[in-house]
């Protein structure tokens, strides 16, 4: 009756493990499509939103307010699909959307270093010598993303309820300890985590759909309850206001408004200056 | 499953029984409020509940020991915890230890009140009414 996330630590440990999970507790298995429904809810390349998540920030490359577009609309999609119950969801951001949801099992894989480079080798067809330098990228690109997307470091522990080394105990009692820990009573659906998921749903859903008006606009739902945080500049405030209005007025989930706005620091102290 | 639900409320603060035993009485039930754990214990040892409805942190005994004395007498029995102090650890604790539901405070009494209706269910009680 739970919800499992899997996330991975790197490369060499893909998706077999989550159909594993989910073919033994009859659950439905969630993954890539998500990429796919974001690409056509929100007119985006699947490609560009997986660069977006897969990628670290480079002087040429996405800039950071297209990489906090793409990211809302990931995670729009991604919470939506952790509304259903039993499922095991091995797609994007799963482990960061269900920080504080009691009923969500979040799982990471991790491999040792050792593995992982052998992996790279012989997937990649490469020298020992390229595929540290693989393996080493990847590490600095997930901590990147991670970090700039939600403000976390992936690698913390605390994050996770199961932190397991596939490489350590194998693939059959790595998804026989994930199949036990997802039938602990601990991890049943409850109301109040039900809305907890709710909450961050509509939060996420919110987030995508406003983001346009501001990259660092804050969403927090309680119960249809929306408080919003956001940048504004004093000549764009009345009209912003008004779009934010109009735009949250087409969802039904949403009870009550309050917006609070941040003087935009530049824009006050140009001002002063002119 | 006899006459209508059983129901004990505990909860140390007066307001929640003061409001919530008269809008689960109006739905039929056979309501009993406790705001003192040791009494709704003594009142359990007495007279066999379908549903304990409780909070977690009280002075003279926290929730959890009440769910774990109750469960040991009464494994049937329904418990659904409420809590202003609602957080991912006590939730997965209580549901560990063997509550039905979680829901947080402030609530509405209706959402409690659709929680008892699928613990009666679960009991085996009609869904309309919570009579046999």
């Amino acid at each position: 009756m739970s919800v499992v996330t899997i996330s991975y630590g790197s490369s060499d440990i893909r998706g077999h493990i989550a159909d594993g999970v989910a073919q033994l507790l009859g659950y439905k298995l969630v993954g890539r499509e998500v990429l796919k429904e974001a690409s056509n809810r929100f007119n985006v390349m699947e490609s560009k939103l997986s660069h977006a998540i897969h990628h670290g920030p480079t002087f040429f490359g996405m800039s950071d307010t297209t990489r906090k577009k793409y990211i809302s609309y990931i995670l729009a999609i991604a919470s939506e699909s952790l509304l259903q119950n039993e499922i095991v969801y091995h797609g994007p951001a799963g482990h960061i959307i269900a920080q504080g949801i009691p009923h969500i099992l979040k799982v990471r894989l991790v491999s040792s270093p050792e593995s992982r480079i052998a992996y790279t080798m012989d997937h990649n067809n490469l020298s020992r010598e390229r595929a540290e330098q693989v393996v080493e990228k990847e590490n600095i690109d997930r901590k990147k993303w991670a970090s700039i997307a939600f403000g976390i470091n992936d690698d913390d522990k605390d994050i996770y309820d199961l932190l397991i080394c596939e490489c350590q105990i194998g693939m059959k009692r790595t998804i026989e300890t994930i199949v036990n820990a997802a039938r602990e009573k601990k991890y049943k659906p409850m109301t109040y985590s039900m809305q907890c998921i709710r909450n961050k749903e509509l939060s996420c859903r919110i987030q995508a759909l406003l983001i346009d008006i501001n990259q660092d606009i804050k969403v927090q739902c309680e119960n249809g309850r929306v408080t919003l945080s956001v940048c504004l500049r004093e000549s764009e405030k009345n009209k912003k206001q008004k779009i934010i209005q109009k735009r949250l007025e087409t969802i039904d989930d949403v009870e009550h408004i309050e917006i609070n706005i941040i003087d935009d620091m530049f824009d006050r102290d140009v001002g002063i200056m002119r | 499953m006899d006459g209508p639900l059983k129901i004990l409320l505990l909860d140390d603060e007066m307001i929640v029984g003061k409001r919530l035993e008269p809008a689960l009485a109006k739905c039929g039930y056979d309501v009993e409020f406790f705001s003192n754990p040791l009494m709704a214990l003594e009142r359990i040892e007495q007279k066999e509940f379908d549903i304990l409805v409780a909070d977690i942190y009280m002075d003279e005994m926290d929730g959890f020991q009440v769910i774990e004395k109750v469960l040991g007498k009464y494994p049937n029995i329904k418990i659904i915890v409420i809590t202003g102090y609602a957080m991912m650890e006590i939730a997965r604790e209580a549901m560990d230890k063997g509550a039905f539901d979680f829901i947080a405070k402030p609530f509405k009494p209706d959402d409690l009140r659709k929680i008892i209706v699928k613990a009666a269910c679960a009991l085996g009680y009609k869904a309309d009414d919570g009579q046999s």
